[in-house]
Parts: structure tokens; sequence; C-alpha cells
């Protein structure tokens, strides 16, 4: 990265140059990360599910649809460290593996949502005019649906699969985010240092990329952070109305559903999918929170 | 059966509901004889008798006309209004009520029944041979659109010989004539009745008005001082509570605010048993999950892969692990144990074999497995559940099921892949007095709910010969040649028969469940102080 000089090649205007850099930025999203010990906590807990995700097969002592006979709803002890199902199933192995599905629908999703809605967002930002006009308010017409409503009834349309919850979770935060985008894009575009990149003749790829991106990336991150945590109770909420991924798959939302009727036989079952998705969530805030509060400063003095 | 009448006839919506009639048990319960006063007159007596309020859990109706009747609430209200003018007990034998057991011809096409006199109803007119006749022309109506005019298809005529006479000509004899006027849709109604859902002028026990019937809360009824059977009912009133959450019910109940809830999902049921508050029951009914595979089409128009299904599947191991074994077993037919006169051992299912079931698998062609959608109706009576526990045991004899759990809305509607479409799946049906309808419906050649699109001519005659033979021990053994190719080549996998549970308060007494919950009366009911 050292060897990147950005402003070497270019004489004109080279005196104003955009702030930030995406090292810089990096930076201080490490930074921002490790500072504040609540945020601290939201980056352990989050990086624990990760774990937990990418090598749950190793951590899981059964498979998680295994139904060993006269294992009937056993409560927590050694062996079940989270006690068994009605199917006598291990609920630990079921959260660990459940966890796969989870994170990786909801950290996709976002991630896709994110990149989209950015690219949108830039460009319409940018751009200006009637292609704002239009497509701001075909994103207008979609958030005025409910997110919750939004996913129902396109998971609806395209029937309950993992890739229709993938699909369900771009569409709803795509608006969300190209209009977090634009608003920032809105307000860099009118910038001196824009001015001068344009006035140095540079492409409108090079200028959204290179000048105006690093300066909305900070709103980027607390965004999809933001989202990285609704996404997740959105594939919870789908799962749990049995439109989202589907059984025996140990998805989070899947289980509560299944354990509701079991709250008082086998509290347990209900128990530990619910503090899974809690703290995960809870994680995913902490983290989001400490960006933000950090990252806040560097967007608006950009 | 033509499509059309099929279309008008019996909905399967109907037909599937967890209900119907057939054997029950009596929750044992010790009659409040304290009440009874030996000073009193008969009649004071009576009214001195009738004491407490019964509050009764039930999901929201679907209809109160009981032409249109579809739910165990709609039937709640209906017998807790009106009688029928057979009931079928807990026996599952055919016993009198506003009429007595009739007389039939030697050809078994004219049935004359003499009427229970002096019957009125709730406005005071008296109860008589027109208003039968007026109540199953109602059904017989196609303008009515009730799902029970299939079953009344083979009347011919109804005539009021007198006023306490009622005679049925048949077209053809029938063994299921008589059940089907214990058909949960004949409620006697009044002659000249224009809208049964607004009038609730009905014989029974308890009576109430259309301002005191609230779908969206509840029903508020009051005893008939004069019904026509002495001494009952022995309540003051009733209410049928209605929420629309199962959960909540059972809820109420444990906190005392309800005495009796029916259909408790069998995750819920455990914890009641250990209330000392309450007392559960447990009545087999013959509803069942018919597993089936489409004998039309691939792969389960090759009898090796049927056969190579029956031997993987542990129906013991599914009743155990999806509810808790509080079902009757099965032997993948319709005819339950419920039906102790039909049901037959005779030809056993053959024991679980996943090494035999490998071999007709190679031998189908299957050598290195067979991979399948399996469709289920989602929530619906653990049917998530069982398709899990059905897919982990296929599993082990190398078939693999990808499970489509599909809303029962979308699922019982028309359309790719729906339960008469579906190449494997599952259908949930309801108990029925007679197994008769599921023979007809289900497994008949061309019949509009044979859901396998099965289709054998032996087992067709033997359908058509049980439909007609009124002698019970000749009826039985065409039912035992039927159950026996239905174990040995027929489409369907039937695990088991589910349970109907209750609960109720303990100082209720004197409710006599039924099969389908929705008969269960509450004449004799009582409540201790």
């Amino acid at each position: 990265m050292a060897t990147i000089e950005q402003g070497a090649e270019v004489t004109l205007g080279s005196a104003i140059k955009p702030p930030n850099k995406f090292r810089a930025q990096l930076r201080i999203i490490i930074r921002a990360l490790t500072q504040n010990p609540f945020t601290l906590l939201g980056t352990l807990i989050v990086t624990l599910f990760l774990l937990m995700a990418i090598f749950g097969p190793l951590v899981a002592p059964y498979e998680f649809d295994a139904q060993p006979p006269d294992q009937k709803l056993k409560p927590p002890s050694a062996e079940h460290l989270f006690g068994t199902d009605n199917l006598s199933r291990d609920v630990f192995s079921r959260v660990v593996i459940g966890s796969r599905d989870i994170i990786s629908l909801a950290g996709f999703g976002t991630l896709m949502a994110v990149t989209l809605g950015a690219i949108l967002g830039l460009v319409v930002g940018y751009r200006g005019g009637w292609v704002d006009e239009v497509i701001m308010r075909l994103m207008d017409s979609i958030l005025a649906l409910p997110a919750g409503l939004l996913a129902l009834m396109l998971v609806g349309a395209v029937g309950p699969s993992r890739e229709s919850v993938l699909f369900v979770i771009i569409v709803v935060y795509i608006p969300i985010v190209a209009r977090v985008v634009r608003s920032v894009v809105l307000d860099i575009k009118t910038k001196a240092f824009v001015e001068a990149a344009k006035m140095r003749g540079e492409s409108n790829f090079y200028i959204l990329s290179r000048e105006i991106l690093p300066s909305v990336l900070p709103a980027l991150v607390v965004e999809a952070s933001l989202r990285f945590s609704y996404a997740i109770f959105l594939v919870a909420t789908l799962g749990f109305l049995g439109v989202g991924v589907q059984p025996p798959a140990p998805d989070w939302g899947l289980l509560v559903a299944s354990a509701r009727n079991y709250a008082s036989s086998a509290p347990w079952m209900l128990f530990f999918p619910c503090a899974a998705i809690g703290l995960l969530v809870v994680g995913v805030n902490l983290m989001s929170d400490g960006l933000k509060s950090i990252l806040q400063t560097s967007i608006t003095g950009g | 059966m033509p499509k059309r009448q099929g279309k008008s006839g019996l909905s399967r919506r109907n037909f599937l509901r967890m209900a119907g009639a057939g054997l029950g048990v009596t929750i044992a319960g010790v009659a409040p004889s304290n009440l009874f006063s030996g000073l009193a007159t008969q009649s004071a007596l009576a009214q001195a008798a009738r004491s407490g309020v019964l509050r009764v859990g039930w999901t929201p109706p679907v209809s109160l006309d009981p032409a249109l009747y579809n739910d165990a609430p709609d039937i709640s209200l209906g017998i807790s209004v009106y009688d029928y003018l057979l009931n079928i007990n807990q026996k599952s034998q055919i016993v009198p009520s506003l009429a007595k057991m009739p007389t039939v011809s030697d050809d078994g096409k004219v049935y004359t029944f003499a009427l229970e006199p002096n019957v009125k109803f709730h406005d005071g007119s008296a109860f008589g041979a027109e208003d039968v006749k007026f109540t199953f022309e109602r059904l017989m109506d196609e303008k009515t659109g009730s799902p029970a005019r299939s079953l009344y298809g083979n009347i011919d005529k109804i005539e009021a010989v007198d006023a306490a006479t009622v005679k049925f000509t048949l077209k053809a004899a029938s063994a299921v004539f008589l059940t089907s006027l214990t058909d949960y849709h004949a409620c006697i109604l009044k002659k000249g009745t224009a809208d049964p859902a607004k009038e609730f002028n009905g014989t029974g026990p308890f009576k109430t008005t259309k301002d005191k019937v609230d779908v969206t809360d509840r029903a508020t009824l009051t005893a008939n001082e004069n019904y026509w059977k002495p001494g009952l009912p022995k309540l003051e009133g009733l209410e049928l509570v209605f929420v629309k959450d199962i959960a909540a019910l059972v809820t109420a109940l444990k906190g005392g605010q309800l005495d009796w809830v029916p259909r408790i999902p069998v995750e819920l049921f455990g914890d009641l048993e250990k209330d000392d508050t309450l007392s559960t029951v447990n009545i087999p009914t013959n509803s069942f999950p018919n597993i089936r595979i489409r004998a039309d089409q691939k792969p389960g128009n090759d009898p090796d892969v049927v056969k190579a299904i029956r031997l993987s599947i542990d129906r013991d191991g599914l009743n155990k692990a999806v509810i808790q074994g509080l079902g009757a077993p099965g032997q993948d037919t319709p005819i339950g144990p419920l039906y102790k006169d039909f049901y037959s051992t005779a030809t056993p299912l053959p024991k679980r074999d996943v090494a035999a079931a490998k071999a007709l698998l190679e031998k189908a062609g299957y050598k290195d497995g067979l991979a399948l959608d399996f469709y289920a109706p989602q929530g619906e009576f653990n049917a998530d559940d069982l398709a899990q526990a059905l897919q982990a045991q296929l599993k082990e004899a190398g078939i693999t099921l990808t499970l489509k759990l599909v809303q029962p809305s979308v699922y019982y509607d028309k359309g790719p892949n729906t339960w008469l479409e579906s190449t494997f799946g599952l259908t949930n049906w309801a108990s029925r007095p007679d197994p008769q309808s599921y023979l007809d419906l289900i497994y008949k050649t061309g019949a509009d709910y044979n859901e396998a699109h099965y289709s054998n001519p032996d087992l067709d005659k033997l359908i058509d010969a049980a439909r007609v033979e009124v002698d019970v021990k000749k009826r039985a053994t065409i039912m035992a040649d039927i159950q026996k190719i239905l174990i040995e080549s027929g489409p369907s996998f039937i695990p088991y028969f589910y349970p109907l549970l209750a609960a109720q308060s303990k100082k209720v007494s004197g409710i006599e469940v039924a099969p389908d919950p929705g008969l269960t009366s509450f004449a004799n009911a009582a409540i201790a102080k």
C-alpha cells in the first residue's frame, strides 16, 4: 500500500486533496473497534460467533439432525450442554450449526445490499437531475412499506428457501443504504476537492471511486453494521414465520418457532436459540455504536 | 364420482378437519348428588339442580349455519342449541335422539322413524315430522351449498307420514345411511327457518340469541328450562369462549378462567398432566396423517420403490418421536383400531428392514439412493416434526428427502405440488364415523380426493361391495380384504392415528368427550361449588 501515491502524478489541484484515504479510513475503523470497552466487547462477541460459524462442525458435538432414540426433551447436562429437543436432537449442536445459516445469510445479504445500495446512492447522488428523481422516488415507494411486510410479500412471491431469504434482504435494504449514501454524496460533491478533480478533467468513475467514495465510507460502514443486525432479525423472523430457511436446517428462527409450545415443559429449547439471537444482535449493535461515535466526526469533518 | 358433484359435495377441508365421530371415553366424574334434595317436586328438583356456568375454550367458529359447519367450535354451538335425529355414542353405536330407532323395509330402502313426542323448539312451537323433512331437504338443496349434500345423494324422497312419523326412501340399500343421519351438519331446524345463523331456534339443551353470539369473543347460552330430556341440562348456563391461540386457551385453563379445553397440542399436554387442579383425557380418534406417494408416476409407479419405503419406516418410532407415543398404531390403511368391527390384523405389516429396503431400491434402479421432495402442510398437527422424523428414517435406507413445508391454505388449494399433485407428501385426514368415506374419496379409481392417483380394479370392486353390504360381519370380511390390498401394495404409509387431547378443571364432571370434540355434549355436565 505504501507505494500508492495518489497525488504524485497529479500536478493540478494537488494542494486540494481529499482528506481521507482508504488506509487512513481503515486505521480509523480498527481504532474505533478497539478503543471503547463496549465496542471491544461487541467486536469480541461478533468474532466469537464468526468463529463458531466457520468452525461449526468442529465445535458441534453431534450431528445437528441426528435423532437418537430415547433422548427426547432432556434438560441441559454435560452430555447435552443445551439439552435436547422434542425429536431428541442436541440443541447445542443445532444452535452452533444454525449460526452458519443466519450469519452467512445476514452477512452476505447485507454485503450485497450495501454494495448495490452504495453504487446506486453514489451514482444518483452525483448525477442528480431526473435520474435521481426517478430512482429515489422508486426507492421511497419501497421504503414506504414496513420491512417485515415487504419481506413477507417477496418471500410469498418467490417461495421459501435460502436464496429467497437472501433476495429479500437485498431488496429490502438496498433503498435504505442508497438513501444514506446519496445524502452523504449530495454534501461531498459540493466540496472543493471534488470541484478540483472535475477541473483536472478526471473521469466520473475516478471522481466517484477515488474522491467521493472514501468520504462516504465511514457512513457506509456504520450503515452496514446496522443493517447486519437488522438482517439477523429479518432472517430469524422469516425462519420463525416458517417462510425462511426450511427444516431440518437448524435456523435460529425455526428453532424458536418449534420450541414455542415447549416454553414451560422444556424451556432450554426456547432459551438458547433466543439467547443466541439476542447476544449476536447486541454484539453487532455495540460494534456499530462504537463505529458510529468515532466515524461520524470524520464524516462531517470530511 | 363425477367432478361436478364432488365440487358441490363434501369438501376436503371440511372432511379433513380434526373432527368426526366414533368411539369415545367418558371422563369419569361424580355427579353432585348432594344437590338433589328429596323433598322437592320433580320439576322443582330440575330447577334447583341447575347451577353453575361452564366455560369452554375454543378457537373462533367458522360458520354459524349448521349446513355449513366446518370446524369443531361451530359444531359445539350446534350440539348445544340443536338436537340430531340420531346420535353416535362413545362406543361408536348409533343411538336414538329426536327419532327412535327406525323400522327398515326388507329391501333395505325404506326407513320409517317414530319421533320423540312433546319436544318443543326454543320459541315454544312443537317439533314434528315436517321439521325433519325441512332440515334434510335444505341440506340436499344445491343452493344451500352444504358439504353434507353428497352424503344424502342416495335419498330418493322424505315424507312426513304424520306429525310424529317420518319416512326416508333410498335409491339403493346402504350400509352408511344411518351414520349419515348423525352427521354434524344435520341439526334439526324449525320448518321455515330462513337463516339459522341468526335465529338459533333449536330443541337443544341450551338456548341463545343472535346478540349473545360474538364469534370474535364468546357465545353465551342459558339452560333450556323446557328441555325434553328430564333433569337436563344440569348447568345454569354455558359459555363458549373463542380465542385464536390454543396456547392462550391452555394458559386460561391453568389460571382457572376456563373449565374445559379440547384439542390441546401434544407439546402442551405433558405440562397439564402434572397440574393438580386439572384432569386430562386422551381420546383415540381415526384422524391420521396420510403419507402417500403418487402411484401414476415415477418413482411411486414401481411397486419395489413403494415396498422399499414401507420397509424403511418405523411407525412406532414416529409415534413416539412426533406425538410422544400418544397415538394409536397405524398400519398403512385408513381403517384404524377405532373401527372395532372392521379393523383387521389378519395381514401383518412387514417389520422395518433397512437392508431389504436398500436391496429393493437397487433392484428398482436406484443403486445410489433415491432423492425426493416431500411436501407437507406447515404447522398442521405436528406435520413439521413428522416430516423431519420421517426424513431421518428414510435417510438410513438411502432415500433422501428435501422437505417442502407449505402453508396449509396454499397446500390444500389447486396448483402444482399441492396436496392432490405432489409426488410425495403428507395430508391430514379427519376422523369419520365410518371408514367408507375414506375408501370412496381417497382410494377409489378417479375419486375426487385420490391424492395418490391410485387405481386398482380389485380394490374398487371391494369398496363398492363394502358400501352396500348391510351385514356387519360380511362387511368386515370385505374390509379385511381391502386392508390386505392396502397393506401389501397401497400408496399410503399411515404411521399412527392422532389422539384427541383435552383437559378440564377437577370441579367439572359429566362431560362426555367425543372423538369429534365438537360433538361433545354439555347436557350432562355439572360444576361442583
